[in-house]
């Protein structure tokens, strides 16, 4: 592996919901536990988001280290306490964050490098646009950073924590399950040998689908996560759906979940047989799982998330066997297409999905083993860096260059 | 200094103390931030082309190059012949001084042509422009492959994504700062 070992400085910010801040979060855990970076600092503008999701953070302080990160309320961070920090050298700024104007001089102005990150997608125009340069003709040199499937783009990001809990939790299933049905006051499943199911999705009409996992020739576990499923399946069950409170139709039965931590939510995942995930951060988790999954894209005007959907499966299904994903494709498109006026899937895509969860998983795998060996976001950031870097001379380098440089 | 999603093809804008015309312009719709276009642009010294890409909110430095107005005649081979519409005179310019500028361009179409040091180094187009449809599809009512775009050909050789209830002969307006269907005339 090519190794940056210098400091790296990143920007992130609340967008919308808890996916991208997740995932800003995800990427600073990833780069200090790989120790790609001698230092890790994580400049983020809300730490009381941040603190559901990881319960060591507070979000009172204006600095903490966690998990090995060095982690910033930049709204509190002053203009005297930026002033006395070590100068940045480079720039990961996500989703289109930068730092506030009053802080450039001391966090962005003496960087020598800034490259802008962006979502997760398989369009070919993003694949193409990856590292493209981005001179505004003042600041640090500046360059455009695609995270994507293929060994072309600058890969998805892979959380070894996840694998870590993953491999631990393979070993004792039995008893993963067990602890995860804790806060419903039960030890087993209420039905031997269920599917379970994670249920993470938007808002939208589901009677066909709940309609297929009551149908099932196996009990079905459903773990609903998140409020838009929650509410989602309040209006199926006619009535409230609160978290902790176990719901039973035939040999359906759902669980609905309080608010969990990253880690919790990741585990959940790890634990389940089918995935239904929105968004780009679950969408890399199911993909890094390698568990059969069917990915909600996030809404955009005129129906563009199918564009998404469209890039996405085409990349997949030049990697599975001919014909491999054929059956699932207009499932999926359905999926993304529908799913708010007029009902995600019918109750016999559902069966076509539950009766091919089979084949399902071994597409996955083709997928999944791709990108951990040929895409793995921290592994080509790290590579990207020797490029950009050529003619750079970074603060920490004195004369000696990067790779003199050792850790620690 | 102005946005870079409201400059495109054949404006110039000043980086590093260098000019470059932007001769090529793609507009993207990114995840729930900006949006991102990215140029080819190619350096008024030098004449190197180059690739680069902004946030649709980035701000750049436009430079306004003296302007002549002229008539668009024809293409030759490579080549298209302009008429100075104050002089008569008539000059040439390449694809590559063009850029993106030759997907719209219909003879007799009035235009601004920019000038550096004497030379034409570009056009600048109007906002929309109104072409004619000459192949595409038919739209199958109750296609249920999720589609809601077709590729349809127009005059000058540009492909465009249009709706499924456009046809051929159909007149409909692009929007030349990102290459789009704007609206069926």
């Amino acid at each position: 592996m090519s190794a940056f070992l210098g400091p790296l400085d990143i920007h992130a910010q609340r967008i919308d919901n808890y996916g991208d801040a997740g995932w800003s979060w995800r990427l600073a855990r990833e780069f200090a536990y790989r120790k790609t970076a001698t230092t890790v600092r994580f400049f983020f503008d809300d730490l009381s988001l941040l603190n559901r999701m990881e319960p060591s953070l507070s979000p009172e302080l204006t600095h903490q280290r966690v998990e090995g990160v060095e982690v910033y309320d930049i709204n509190r961070l002053t203009e005297e306490e930026a002033a006395s920090m070590e100068r940045p050298d480079l720039l990961l700024e996500i989703f289109g964050t930068t730092p506030p104007e009053r802080l450039h001089p001391y966090l962005l102005l003496p960087a020598k490098l800034r490259i802008q990150m962006e979502y997760l997608s398989a369009e070919p125009w993003a694949v193409e646009s990856h590292l493209l340069p981005s001179p505004l003709g003042w600041g640090p040199a500046r360059y455009f950073y695609f995270s994507g499937f293929s060994p072309e783009s600058g890969g998805i990001l892979l959380d070894s924590r996840l694998d870590e809990d993953a491999r631990e939790m393979k070993a004792d299933s039995e008893g993963a399950l067990a602890r995860s049905l804790q806060p419903f006051g039960l030890t087993s499943p209420p039905d031997g040998n269920p599917l379970k199911v994670f249920f993470f999705t938007y808002q939208g009409h589901y009677t066909g689908l709940i309609e297929a996992f009551k149908r099932y020739k196996r009990p079905v576990l459903l773990f609903l996560l998140g409020r838009e499923s929650l509410l989602s399946l309040e209006e199926e069950f006619g009535s409230p759906l609160l978290p902790g409170e176990i719901r039973r139709q035939g040999s359906l039965t759902l669980l609905p979940f309080p608010f969990l931590p990253q880690r919790e939510f990741d585990r959940l995942m790890a634990l389940s047989d089918l995935l239904f995930v929105r968004g780009e951060d679950s969408l890399a988790r199911a993909v890094q799982l390698g568990k059969p999954f069917l990915w909600q894209a996030y809404r955009q005007e005129n129906d563009y998330q199918l564009v998404k959907v469209e890039a996405f499966l085409k990349h997949w299904s030049s990697l599975a066997p001919p014909g491999a994903l054929e059956s699932f494709l207009p499932l999926w498109y359905h999926y993304n297409r529908k799913f708010e006026n007029e009902g995600a899937l019918s109750a016999e895509e559902g069966d076509i999905l539950l009766e091919s969860l089979e084949e399902l998983s071994s597409a996955v795998k083709f997928l999944s083993h791709s990108v951990r060996s040929k895409a793995d976001l921290v592994e080509k950031f790290t590579q990207a860096l020797e490029n950009l870097s050529k003619g750079v001379t970074f603060q920490y380098e004195g004369s000696a260059g990067p790779k003199s440089r050792k850790h620690g | 200094m102005k946005e870079a999603q409201d400059l495109r093809a054949g404006n110039t804008v000043k980086i590093n103390n260098e000019l470059f015309l932007i001769t090529h312009y793609d507009y993207h719709k990114s995840g729930r931030n900006d949006s991102v276009v990215k140029y080819k642009l190619k350096n008024l010294r030098t004449g190197a082309p180059s690739d680069a890409i902004y946030r649709a909110s980035d701000k750049l430095d436009q430079i306004v190059l003296d302007k002549r107005p002229m008539q668009y005649l024809y293409k030759s081979n490579d080549t298209y012949v302009f008429m100075d519409q104050e002089n008569y005179e008539q000059i040439e310019m390449t694809v590559d001084d063009l850029g993106d500028a030759t997907y719209f361009l219909k003879e007799e179409m009035e235009i601004e042509v920019q000038m550096y040091d004497s030379k034409p180094v570009g056009v600048e187009l109007p906002i929309n422009v109104e072409l004619k449809i000459t192949f595409t599809e038919p739209g199958n009512k109750g296609d249920s492959s999720g589609r809601v775009l077709k590729p349809a050909k127009l005059e000058t050789g540009y492909e465009v994504q249009v709706p499924l209830f456009c046809n051929e002969g159909d007149i409909i307006r692009i929007d030349t700062r990102t290459g789009e269907y704007a609206k069926r005339v």
